[in-house]
């Protein structure tokens, strides 16, 4: 029976040191305040050993000085790594997502540019097979019971209704979509449940829902409204969150989940 | 004994650096080559493995443009060294694929090791597709050496739309249960073949990779 997943998330910021920029791992609220959390190798190494189901990388910066930050930190975590491995963060072009798969990267997440250019989903499918492509939905609410899709690390409103895009997205070759709430990011107060029934019930590739994530039952909850995995970032930062109670939660709920290897 | 010597196929069908890596961290020497070696050459390599993800008539093209399909038939499995097939890599031993073909009912012609179809799977129940994530592989009991040490239904990280299903049912080693049973390791005297990823199956993964690399040619 296939299991349901539970994904890491590691965001990379910057900081600065004698031997130029370095990755340090971040955690955001709402996508506006950071917080410096640790060493993004190290982290992903305690996540293997604690099971991670697979791993997401984002660039938080989006920027030329990140860009060969991001693609060292990729290729570490390659070398180091049997896990899964998802990346993505301000990804603008077709020779950007060849290096990160030359890398180690076995999925990539498109956001504003394929909102900006949706033809580049069908490229990278095309080229390297629809498992490969990751739709990454940043979401707000629209205050009228649907949500809109935002761009630029939610910055921009890019005047699209997340279903409808997930749905052109798939059509092109998506295979995979990751759903983030900005709302709910980094709050704790749980997922945005309606907007997983929404998507789950409306798509034909597997769900990954993200943002919110406070307690053990909130992976639960996404989970029984047809997430096929979550991802989470904050939670598995900080406190003294235990990754292995967590899945002991969700197995317990009734789910089918990893506990041992 | 000495080491292993791997042979990693780098036909460019997608990203083999985790298999390169997964295969390092084995004890063995692994040397990635993008076109056949020739025969003194090949006399050097204990192992190959084939890697790869994309569709099937892409795969078996970049195969035959390399000279991969040549080598493969008419040197490396006829001296009876072992082979592993990885996701595409395991799809294409066999005898015809639908994946990629200009018509529906077009297939194109496999590199023929292991006889079967590889054909796009239906789960029931309307399960999403493709079929993503860890899920439990159970061996048959004719699986031998290559399913030494793993548990019986150990959970394996697995990518993919499409199934291979063996014409001759022993030549299927291990199924998995995705909205209906599939066939997830297939096998012919030395020649394997794998649906899911060892090299992204964390420990278990490196079980198997190790189970590859302690057999012998047959």
């Amino acid at each position: 029976m296939l299991k349901r997943r539970l994904i890491p998330k590691l965001q990379l910021g910057l900081r600065q040191s004698f031997r130029g920029s370095q990755p340090v791992l971040m955690v955001t609220r709402r996508f506006g305040q950071r917080r410096a959390i640790g060493d993004p190798l190290s982290q992903a190494k305690i996540y293997e050993a604690q099971l991670a189901d697979e791993l997401v990388l984002v660039d938080l910066e989006r920027s030329a000085e990140s860009w060969p930050v991001l693609l060292a930190t990729l290729e570490s975590m390659a070398e180091a790594l049997a896990t899964p491995l998802a990346v993505g963060g301000g990804l603008h072009s077709f020779e950007q997502i060849q290096a990160l798969l030359d890398r180690g990267a076995d999925k990539v997440m498109l956001n504003s540019a394929a909102l900006e250019r949706p033809g580049l989903i069908d490229q990278v499918a095309g080229a390297y097979g629809a498992q490969c492509v990751v739709l990454s939905l940043d979401v707000r609410s629209d205050g009228s019971g649907g949500w809109m899709v935002w761009a630029d690390g939610g910055r921009s409103d890019s005047g699209r209704a997340a279903l409808a895009w997930a749905l052109e997205a798939v059509q092109r070759g998506a295979g995979e979509v990751l759903a983030t709430s900005i709302d709910r990011d980094g709050t704790g107060e749980g997922l945005d449940l309606p907007l997983i029934e929404a998507l789950a019930g409306g798509l034909s590739v597997p769900l990954i829902a993200a943002g919110g994530c406070g307690l053990a039952q909130h992976f639960v909850e996404g989970y029984q409204a047809g997430a096929a995995a979550v991802a989470a970032g904050t939670f598995f930062c900080q406190r003294d969150q235990n990754p292995m109670q967590c899945r002991s939660h969700i197995r317990n709920a009734g789910l089918p989940i990893r506990l041992e290897v | 004994m000495s080491q292993p010597a791997v042979l990693v196929l780098d036909a460019g069908l997608g990203n083999i650096g985790s298999v390169v890596a997964a295969l390092e961290r084995q004890a063995c020497t692994v040397k990635r080559l993008a076109d056949p070696p020739g025969s003194e050459a090949t006399s050097g390599f204990s192992h190959a493995v084939l890697p790869g993800v994309g569709s099937f008539t892409a795969g078996m093209k970049a195969l035959r443009q390399r000279g991969w399909s040549d080598w493969l038939q008419q040197q490396w499995c006829p001296s009876g060294q072992p082979l592993l097939g990885i996701c595409l890599g395991m799809q294409l031993l066999a005898s015809r694929g639908r994946e990629g073909a200009a018509l529906a009912d077009d297939a194109t012609t496999g590199l023929g090791l292991i006889p079967g179809t590889v054909e796009c799977m239906h789960p029931d129940g309307g399960l999403p597709l493709p079929h993503v994530g860890w899920n439990a592989v159970d061996w048959t009991v004719s699986a031998g050496s290559l399913a030494e040490g793993l548990p019986p239904c150990g959970d394996f990280y697995f990518v993919h739309s499409y199934a291979f299903t063996p014409a001759d049912s022993a030549h299927a080693l291990a199924s998995a249960d995705y909205g209906g049973m599939f066939t997830a390791v297939v096998g012919r005297g030395a020649c394997f073949g794998v649906q899911f990823h060892p090299e992204k199956s964390q420990r278990l993964g490196r079980q198997l990779l190790n189970n590859f690399l302690a057999l012998g040619p047959c």
